[in-house]
């Protein structure tokens, strides 16, 4: 086969490697070289996001046997996930050390759970779809439960790991029917299947039910109404650096592996899905955000966050033009920045047994650690979507690109649930700066999570201020989905 | 003699439904893993159906990928509920209220 090309996977070959690294090196090591597994981590992301870009961009050219693309909009999302895999491994190496978790094993379960979000942007085929999703998410529910002897971290990792399996065999037997409807499972003869059973009076029942249930494992896994109940329980017990990894990296590769499906693969003038999507995202944001007012977790309020934010990612989706492709990528780089911010700070302040995470521990230490309370405040009020920042530019352009579908419903709901959530978001900054401290306690703060918190700072501002060169990036990514 | 597609299909049909409606309703963890199991193997007998009257091998081929990942997630889903039962002695779904409000 002429068509194997390895220069196509090679940031997804560099995670793996790296990934088996880690797991082979660790324990020869043993415990007392900890900082080891990060080093390598980091090494291991960096070097993909660099393999990301070396990879040759070509739209038109499939390889192994038409199973994967390097198009732009797979690159974009692999240097993203390698991105967001560096932010991780610098967040969280203190977290490991000071709960005394095995760092060997977090870090190669999270190389390959950025391997298989990349498998999932790259791939045009419906199997290889489905064993990317597999690997992220066989890497997640061990992540989410290495907390082995914790109570609330065995009971999230449960929870997750029988919503995502029981979505994932939705998603196959999905995936089975698309089979014997298309007769094949890659996304070329799909397209062209569907095509042709476009022109007839009935569309196939076999491929409508197929795409229902896809959509319906894919709705699962980035937890948009009505199949979002599981998000706050897994994310309030899962350790707090993977809930960031989970509200934000895996739910974007969920929503890239739908944006290919939806407008690679769909017919563009099959309108049922769009109405129940629409539905869906308003659902998505009011219950996400009218749960967050009344939570005193901030781990479980930054969940419901990120349920209302994949209900504006939805509106992109959607309204299915220019505007909101686009801007549905520049917010997934804007939500990673803000989100993994907050939740690295939240990590920091979260105490010997990650457990400090209530409202009532943020009371007061606005004035007594201004190097962290400054931080949040800036992510929560760019999470809140407010001018200058870079969750503003996001939420104006997802907006805008339901006007210009003159979705105006749609888009009024949106601006309204974005102003309820105004009011949680500053509800945490109001406990951090007008109330009193109940005592000291002690927070240290690594120099690898600090240069994190600030490069997400000042990352939040600089995109919210001068947006143009992402959003040029953006667009050049999501035109292979545009047809005149 | 050979059997017709829809047969096949039917049970895969059949197989898949018992399998989400038991996932739904039994609370014990490993009842609820094997009815996922149910799902995976009805999503794996409708690929060979249509392979079979398709005369490829895709199908097929797809199959032996999924009993790969099934194992995987075995592995893994029995693990996470060892850990369970050694902090909390419980295997049944309704006493996983740590986080209710």
């Amino acid at each position: 086969m002429s068509d194997i090309s390895f220069s196509a996977i090679l940031p997804e070959l560099i995670l793996c490697i790296f990934g088996i690294l880690v797991m082979v090196l660790g324990p020869f090591l043993g415990r007392n070289s900890r900082s080891f597994g990060g080093t390598l981590a980091l090494l291991g992301f960096a070097t993909s996001i660099v393999g990301a870009l070396l990879v040759p961009e070509s739209a038109g050219k499939l390889f192994f046997n038409g199973m994967v693309t390097t198009d732009a909009f797979s690159i974009f999302f692999r240097v993203l996930f390698a991105a967001i895999g560096v932010v991780m491994t610098l967040g969280s190496l203190n977290y490991l050390h000071r709960l005394k978790l095995p760092t060997f094993e977090y870090f190669a379960l999270l190389l390959f759970a950025s391997a298989g979000m990349n498998f999932m942007v790259l791939s045009t085929d419906l199997l290889l779809t489905f064993i990317g999703l597999e690997i992220l998410s066989i890497a997640t529910y061990v992540l989410a439960g290495i907390r082995r002897d914790d109570a609330a971290s065995n009971e999230s990792a449960i929870k997750y790991f029988f919503m995502g399996s029981f979505s994932s065999a939705i998603l196959l037997y999905g995936v089975a029917l698309i089979y014997g409807s298309a007769h094949s499972t890659s996304y070329q003869a799909i397209l062209k299947h569907a095509a042709a059973v476009n022109g007839q009076q009935q569309i196939p029942l076999l491929f409508l039910i197929g795409f229902g249930l896809i959509i319906v494992g894919f709705c699962f896994k980035v937890a948009v109404v009505p199949f979002q109940v599981w998000a706050p329980d897994v994310y309030e017990g899962a350790p707090t650096p993977i809930t960031g990894f989970l509200s934000v990296a895996s739910k974007m590769a969920g929503f890239a592996a739908l944006i290919r499906i939806l407008f690679q693969v769909l017919p563009h003038d099959l309108p049922q899905w769009v109405q129940l999507l629409v539905v869906s995202s308003i659902l998505t944001m009011w219950i996400g955000n009218l749960s967050a007012l009344t939570q005193t977790n901030i781990k479980r309020m930054l969940a419901y966050s990120s349920i209302a934010h994949a209900g504006y990612i939805l509106i992109g989706i959607v309204a299915a033009n220019q505007t909101g492709i686009t801007a549905i990528l520049y917010y997934a780089v804007a939500y990673a920045l803000m989100n993994l911010g907050a939740f690295t700070i939240i990590t920091i302040l979260s105490g010997r047994d990650d457990r400090r995470v209530t409202l009532e521990d943020y009371k007061g230490i606005g004035f007594q650690y201004p190097q962290l309370s400054f931080p949040l405040t800036i992510c929560l009020i760019s999470l809140a979507g407010i001018p200058t920042t870079a969750g503003f530019i996001g939420k104006f352009f997802l907006f805008s690109a339901a006007v210009e579908e003159k979705m105006y419903l749609l888009a009024v709901l949106a601006v309204l649930a974005a102003l309820v959530s105004v009011y949680y978001y500053l509800r945490v900054v109001v406990y951090m700066f007008m109330f009193e401290p109940d005592g000291k306690r002690e927070v240290r703060i690594h120099p690898a999570a600090g240069v994190v918190v600030l490069v997400c700072c000042l990352l939040i501002f600089w995109f919210g201020l001068f947006p143009t060169w992402l959003l040029e990036v953006s667009r050049q990514a999501v035109i292979l989905f545009l047809h005149p | 003699m050979a059997i017709p597609l829809h047969h096949l299909l039917i049970l895969g049909g059949l197989l898949f439904c018992i399998g989400l409606v038991g996932v739904l309703l039994k609370r014990n963890l490993i009842v609820m893993f094997l009815c996922i199991e149910l799902m995976l193997n009805a999503a794996n007998l409708t690929f060979i159906a249509f392979a079979r009257q398709l005369s490829q091998m895709d199908g097929q081929v797809i199959v032996f990928f999924v009993m790969v990942l099934a194992a995987a997630e075995a592995a893994v889903g029995l693990a996470l509920v060892i850990a369970l039962y050694r902090t909390r002695q419980t295997m049944d779904a309704d006493d996983l209220n740590l986080m209710k409000l």
